[in-house]
């Protein structure tokens, strides 16, 4: 049984990029794509910025490959793309060839389209395409629409623990690996932008209607995205078999809970101090060996002081640099997890940090700031990720350079 | 996974369309639907939860709650090393009031709770506040596998660390709009039936169900152990029922057994016999004369119902007795029941087995 998991391919598709190189280069560029909705209707399109893919359905359909209105949701259509080339990043082509696994996850699925005909489909006298979408507000619906298409039949799951899901996705896919279940297996997520986020999130009153400022002392609150992104994760028989070169080693993951409120953090950062900590341990590493945090980093009041709390608490002298990159991308939610794991992993491939955009003024409750400008040609060892969620979940998952 | 650790069910907590909420009974009263929904029969909540929390809290949380409450009292454990939840549809009800409000009032004035407790991980996260319990906290949310995902999840845990004690449940709730978007679609029946007598109906559809059955596991066969549970397996689309005898045959011989150990067979079919057909041949083709049972007719169906099915199968390894009422055919009397296997199928796509054994 394999003791190490490595990470082979990668995919991803958000508002900065189709494909992993777009994504470095706009991260390499400081190129955000928060701006203004545009692509479904809603009284919030003037007034609240998002991070959305400028691609309709349609043109999306196309690059995935499949027929317009035959029943994919935008979900299953970014998670198709993002999957695509997260196999092909890893030179599987036939995936009957070893034990493989999907793992994706998503907090609303196909809401996007089921909320623009939630009225008809109860009328049981109505008939017409739009009952292709009628079983699409299920979290696993997503996952079989791409695990149908790429023929992934080995394992297929789906997890959903609001904004830290893929990061679950990729430690069932671990252990999967880890007790000898599974040979390889694609883990994530996907989420699009929706009436029902959008609203909910707006109704907590945690939107910035301004681009976000992720550990700023004026930070207004989270802008969403959306995304969809893929890892690779496969054994260390599959490595040496197939005479592979690994992206990274997922070296450590922690899952742990705040047990304090259903939506927001604890306010002494307990809960992510227990998952870092806890990750960076599995690893075997001091945590001054750690060379740069992906924070959760959302921009809300609650997140932002909780997680950097813990980060002083658990690093004392030693705090590595630490971004938020959701600037970028707006927070996608279930597939921010996946989407911050392939930044982290760019991170270490290509030796280079990147800055919390936005960032202009410290907070006094901390003595640490994020890293403000992109710092290249740095040796990147080991890059934590955190994501933390509703219902006071929080993972975290360490990559080490190969 | 060849096991080389045993794992135990130590507790069990079930709110269903059945009186299964007292531990102490075993469908000694059995209730009767005519409209096609199926909805548990509660528990008084306030005995589980303080009455404050309550008042904020949805019927599917009180219930999922509640349920774990009892399962944590019933196996006295206090502090879980690791809570584990599955659903397939989660907050359906939270998540359809929010989305009526967003419509029908053109996205203003929305209740944020409604959009709270729509996440799947409400219940799993309700928990751990409750219990104060920070330790690993996870939600599935695959379809029919969401169950099966997360016992996966559990037994992958326990051998690894054999000193953790696991809280794990599952949950799913009935919803208008999800029954009439199955209707139209034939995955339920339009035409009412009495539920018990669902495997003599006209054998398109099923009827909606819903639930909550949570199970505390471990390595430590404890005093009220209900079962062992040897393993799990999951399998998508499978191309035949000879796909699923081989998945059947796999499972058994990864704990040294063969066709013939197994004593109770308890089989997740619907009632649509389209659906169920698969199943039907391979147990039937493996387990020819054995005493089959069904549980759908009870609980309904819904995407998390092979807990319910786990939940009959540990009871009666407890009570080494079978209900009349779950009964399909009558085989020869057991002298004692030691392996019970449970074939679940949701939708005829997703088909999952459960191997218990007599603690």
């Amino acid at each position: 049984m394999s003791r190490k998991v490595f990470i082979t391919g990668t995919g991803i598709i958000t508002s900065i990029g189709k494909n992993t190189n777009e994504h470095l280069d706009a991260l390499l560029h400081k190129r955000s794509g928060i701006g203004k909705l545009e692509l479904f209707p809603t009284i919030h399109s003037e007034t609240i910025p998002v991070g959305e893919i400028k691609l309709t359905d349609e043109e999306l359909c196309s690059i995935a490959g499949v027929q317009p209105n035959s029943g994919f949701t935008r979900t299953a259509l970014i998670a198709i793309i993002a999957c695509r080339e997260a196999l092909a990043s890893a030179n599987i082509e036939n995936i009957k060839e070893a034990r493989t696994g999907l793992i994706s996850s998503t907090t609303v699925g196909g809401m996007r389209e089921f909320e623009n005909i939630l009225t008809d489909l109860t009328d049981l006298s109505k008939d017409g395409n739009f009952r292709n979408y009628a079983h699409v507000t299920d979290a696993g619906e997503h996952t079989e629409r791409v695990a149908d298409l790429f023929g992934f039949k080995d394992y297929v799951s789906t997890t959903s623990t609001a904004c830290s899901s893929a990061s679950n996705a990729i430690i069932l896919g671990a252990e999967l690996i880890k007790h000898g279940i599974l040979d390889r297996v694609v883990c994530g997520g996907s989420d699009v932008l929706s009436k029902f986020t959008l609203n909910g999130f707006n109704s907590l009153m945690i939107l910035d209607k301004r681009t976000m400022h992720p550990f700023d002392a004026q930070r207004g609150g989270v802008n969403l995205g959306e995304g969809a992104a893929f890892v690779v994760l496969e054994s260390e028989e599959m490595i040496a078999k197939y005479n592979k070169k690994p992206l990274v080693e997922l070296t450590g993951y922690s899952n742990s809970n705040d047990a304090f409120h259903q939506t927001a953090s604890s306010p002494d950062g307990d809960g992510a101090l227990l998952s870092m900590s806890r990750a960076i341990a599995m690893a075997g590493v001091e945590p001054k060996a750690v060379d740069y945090i992906n924070c959760h980093g959302t921009g809300t009041e609650n997140n932002d002081l909780s997680e950097a709390l813990a980060i002083q608490k658990l690093f004392q002298e030693h705090v590595p640099y630490f971004s938020s990159t959701k600037p970028y991308t707006g927070h996608t939610l279930a597939a921010a997890g996946s989407v911050e794991a392939v930044f982290s992993i760019l991170s270490i491939q290509n030796n280079v940090l990147f800055p919390n955009l936005n960032f202009e003024n410290q907070m006094p409750e901390i003595s640490i700031s994020p890293l403000k400008e992109l710092m290249q040609n740095v040796e990147v060892k080991h890059v934590l990720s955190n994501s933390f969620g509703f219902g006071g979940s929080n993972t975290s998952l360490l990559f080490s350079k190969v | 996974m060849e096991n080389t650790t045993t794992f135990y069910v130590q507790g069990l907590g079930n709110i269903s369309p059945q009186k299964t909420f007292d531990n102490n009974e075993f469908l000694n009263e059995i209730s009767e639907y005519n409209d096609n929904v199926l909805p548990c029969v509660l528990p008084e909540f306030k005995n589980y939860i303080h009455p404050v929390a309550l008042r904020r809290m949805s019927r599917l949380l009180r219930i999922g709650l509640s349920a774990a409450k009892i399962c944590a009292q019933d196996a006295q454990l206090d502090m879980p090393d690791a809570i584990i939840t599955a659903s397939g549809y989660g907050a359906i009800g939270d998540t359809s009031n929010f989305l009526w409000e967003i419509l029908n009032n053109g996205e203003k004035q929305l209740t944020p709770t409604f959009f709270m407790q729509s996440t799947y991980n409400t219940i799993s996260g309700a928990i751990a506040m409750n219990m104060k319990c920070n330790n690993y906290n996870t939600t599935y949310a695959h379809r029919g596998f969401s169950f099966e995902n997360a016992l996966q999840d559990a037994l992958m845990q326990l051998t690894d660390t054999p000193s953790k004690r696991i809280l794990l449940g599952a949950f799913d709730e009935t919803n208008k709009e999800q029954h009439a978007i199955k209707q139209f679609d034939g995955l339920h029946k339009r035409k009412n039936i009495n539920n018990l007598t669902l495997f003599q109906s006209d054998g398109l559809g099923t009827i909606e169900g819903e639930g909550a059955a949570f199970f505390t596991l471990g390595t430590e066969k404890t005093p009220n152990a209900y079962a062992k549970l040897l393993g799990v397996k999951t399998i998508y689309r499978p191309e035949d029922a000879g796909e699923l005898q081989s998945q059947i045959h796999t499972l058994l011989t990864e704990n040294n057994l063969d066709a013939n150990a197994i004593d109770v067979v308890i089989n997740g079919a619907g009632g649509d016999t389209q659906l169920d057909a698969m199943s039907n041949i391979a147990l039937n083709n493996l387990f020819d004369g054995k005493q089959f049972l069904a549980f759908k007719h009870l609980c309904g169906d819904y995407c998390t119902a092979a807990s319910f099915g786990m939940w009959l199968g540990c009871k009666i390894l407890q009570h080494q007795a079978i209900p009349e009422i779950t009964k399909v055919n009558q085989a020869a009397p057991l002298s004692s029941i030691k392996n019970v296997l449970i074939l679940n199928h949701f939708w005829g796509k997703r088909y999952s087995l459960i191997l218990l054994q007599q603690a």
